[in-house]
């Protein structure tokens, strides 16, 4: 494990790849501050540039691209009240009303310090977490494969939330079906391609992820007529504040930076979970335990109700790279993203990754606190001057956004069926959002589609057709055994609900 | 009543029914269909999956019905920046990148209502150029001109 880490330290510290983590964090937070456009977006309009690099380079720009956009997001859940992401909701509860009392820079300032530590804890967790993981699963076969991907499908729509259960599950199977146009790999039959010589490859991961988030977000922009390029131009105008915090405030968060870090990091390893209902958690783990005026404080401006969602959306993203880098299924929109890079680079993530690309690997993980650094040092003091980069009208925004998704897809393609395909995904994909159906379960099935049917493929060949592959090795079992329990986990929910309200009618 | 989920579970049942009809047409693999999997199984498998899904979605708990939503939308600029995305595709083989770009970006803003020369010529051109000096001089990818410039 040790030379993985000093060749993974040699990697991440060369002149070039802290230039990359820099650039990429900067990038992330303009991009993660832009309204409506997440860390998926910005990794998605990142990658025709990694293309250019060397697959340890790219892998440290989209993590550094990842910190930075949360980070923007949490910026301008702050600044103008508006999370680009889920996972920064939390964050508007407290750090909005505390930026509104004059106390901006104090918010930024809290949410960057308590990002970095969640960030730290969770890779110091990760160092050790992913190299058992790793050695675990070297003696997985196909058919453990498959029951992974499954699981990792089905916790991505268990944990999806209430009402949108069976909608994920659906567009889960739509991504599924996605990825099956284009030849068949063993058979070499064309499926799905209407004769069109351009479909043979099959949908390029990177059109669908462009048209999906960036070309649907930035239309949904001009639909939905948001502007808040105005409240944040006033918001950098306004007052800051300062930037220090006293040692009366820090005693206040450490407690619940610490608890948040391990509790970010652990969900962040479930897939599916993500950093949203980690920051939801942490802050209502807080408010729990906190008492009398502490916890009247909660949504009103408090220190604590800021530090904790923050300190666990980080550590759950640094936690999600541990089911990506080790069994090669991302549990989460974002890290799917990543896995489609990863794969477009000839890099097949899992345990193999660990042991035949250490340097990748460990100079990921390196990389990734790394990138906590810059966005302590360099970003947070640059954010007022940042926020007011970002009072640019959105007529003149949402062009440039699609010029690059557009350019993007064909730098890479040269094809100009790329182009219409592209529009035409975008379309859809917004009326998909119009009728609430989450994408990213889709982008999760898309991605691991090709996966999962080779190795249900070769999972069927060695049993000779017989499904009792799934059954058959203690592993495979183990692992259909946790994904029946994580499917029950909605079922468990409606039930505590309706025990709740029956309660509530008793008494 | 018509909401959001009986539209999205009707027009995904409607999918999922022409994707598995498509899906019995595949080619089996003929003998390439060892352990009883060939091309068509898992796409059968998937298109049976999507129809359970969208009909237990079409008849689940009521969405929220989606004309309350739609009518505060702005549809003609949104539906103008796709057909500027068309054009761009259109115009791209025969006016090459430099000119479709800019074409693409006045057009859109001009969409967007912009309407100073002044913003419209000082945001597209250098975006333009710097794209375009970044990718031909500095990463070294070559961009063929127009058609029309051959």
């Amino acid at each position: 494990m040790w030379e993985g880490i000093e060749s993974g330290l040699a990697t991440a510290f060369t002149a070039s790849n802290l230039a990359v983590v820099v650039i990429g964090c900067f990038a992330g937070t303009i991009i993660g501050m832009l309204p409506g456009l997440g860390p998926i977006s910005a990794i998605a309009l990142m990658i025709p540039i990694t293309y250019g690099l060397d697959p340890a380079a790219a892998m440290i720009l989209m993590a550094g691209v990842y910190y930075g956009a949360i980070f923007g997001g949490s910026t301008s859940s702050i600044l103008i009240n508006a999370p680009g992401v889920a996972g920064t909701v939390a964050t508007t509860f407290d750090g909005y009303p505390l930026a509104r009392r004059g106390q901006a820079g104090k918010a930024l300032a809290i949410a960057a310090y308590a990002s970095f530590t969640g960030g730290t804890v969770a890779a110091l967790l990760l160092i050790f977490a992913a190299p058992a993981l790793a050695s675990v699963s070297l003696s997985f076969q196909s058919a453990d494969y498959f029951a992974l991907m499954f699981l990792g499908l089905i916790a991505v729509c268990a944990f999806a939330g209430k009402g949108y259960v069976l909608k994920s599950l659906l567009m889960t199977v739509f991504g599924l079906m996605l990825a099956t146009v284009g030849t068949d790999p063993t058979a070499g039959v064309p499926r799905f391609t209407f004769g069109q010589i351009d479909l043979i490859d099959g949908i390029s991961f990177l059109l669908l992820a462009m048209a999906c988030f960036a070309i649907s977000e930035a239309l949904m922009t001009i639909l939905k007529d948001e502007d808040s390029a105005q409240m944040a131009a006033s918001a950098a105008k306004g007052t800051m504040g300062s930037l220090l915090l006293k040692k009366r405030e820090v005693k206040e968060i450490a407690p619940a930076v610490g608890r948040s870090s391990v509790l970010g990091f652990f969900v962040g390893v479930l897939p599916g979970a993500g950093g949203t209902i980690a920051s939801f958690l942490a802050w209502g783990m807080e408010k729990g335990l906190a008492r009398g005026r502490d916890r009247e404080a909660f949504g009103k401006g408090s220190l604590r109700g800021l530090a904790a969602p923050e300190t666990a959306n980080n550590a759950a993203s640094t936690g999600s790279f541990v089911p990506l880098l080790t069994l090669g299924i991302p549990g989460s929109g974002t890290t799917a993203v990543m896995l489609g890079a990863l794969l477009s680079f000839g890099i097949q993530p899992g345990p193999r990754l660990y042991i035949e690309e250490p340097a990748v690997f460990w100079s990921v993980i390196i990389s990734m606190y790394v990138g906590n650094i810059v966005l302590l040092i360099l970003n947070l003091p640059l954010i007022p001057y940042i926020a007011r980069l970002l009072a640019v009208r959105k007529e003149i925004l949402v062009p440039m956004i699609l010029f690059f998704s557009l350019i993007g897809v064909y730098l890479v393609s040269f094809n100009v069926f790329d182009l219409w395909l592209m529009v035409l995904v975008g379309v859809v994909a917004i009326g998909l959002r119009l009728l609430d159906l989450p994408l990213a379960p889709m982008i999760l099935g898309f991605i691991l589609g090709d996966i999962l049917e080779d190795n249900l493929r070769r999972a069927l060949i060695i049993s000779n057709g017989s499904p009792d592959f799934l059954w058959a090795r203690p592993s495979t079992l183990f692992i259909m055994a946790i994904a029946a329990l994580i499917a029950l986990v909605p079922l468990l929910g409606r039930w505590r609900t309706g025990r709740t309200v029956q309660a509530g009618e008793g008494g | 009543m018509i909401n959001k989920n009986t539209i999205g579970g009707l027009l995904l049942l409607l999918f999922s029914l022409g994707y598995g009809l498509m899906a019995l047409q595949l080619d089996s693999g003929g003998g390439l269909a060892a352990g009883g999997f060939s091309p068509r199984t898992l796409p059968l498998i998937l298109a049976v999956a999507g129809m359970v899904l969208s009909l237990l979605l079409m008849f689940s708990a009521p969405g929220p019905a989606p004309a309350e939503q739609l009518a505060n939308f702005k549809w003609r600029p949104a539906l103008l920046l796709c057909g500027m995305m068309l054009v761009y595709a259109a115009i791209f083989p025969y006016l090459g990148f430099v000119l479709a770009t800019i074409v693409f970006l006045i057009g859109a803003m001009l969409v967007l209502g912009i309407r100073s020369p002044k913003v419209l010529l000082l945001a597209a051109l250098p975006i333009t150029a710097g794209f375009w000096l970044i990718l031909n001089q500095l990463l070294g990818i070559y961009l063929a001109p127009g058609a029309l410039f051959l």
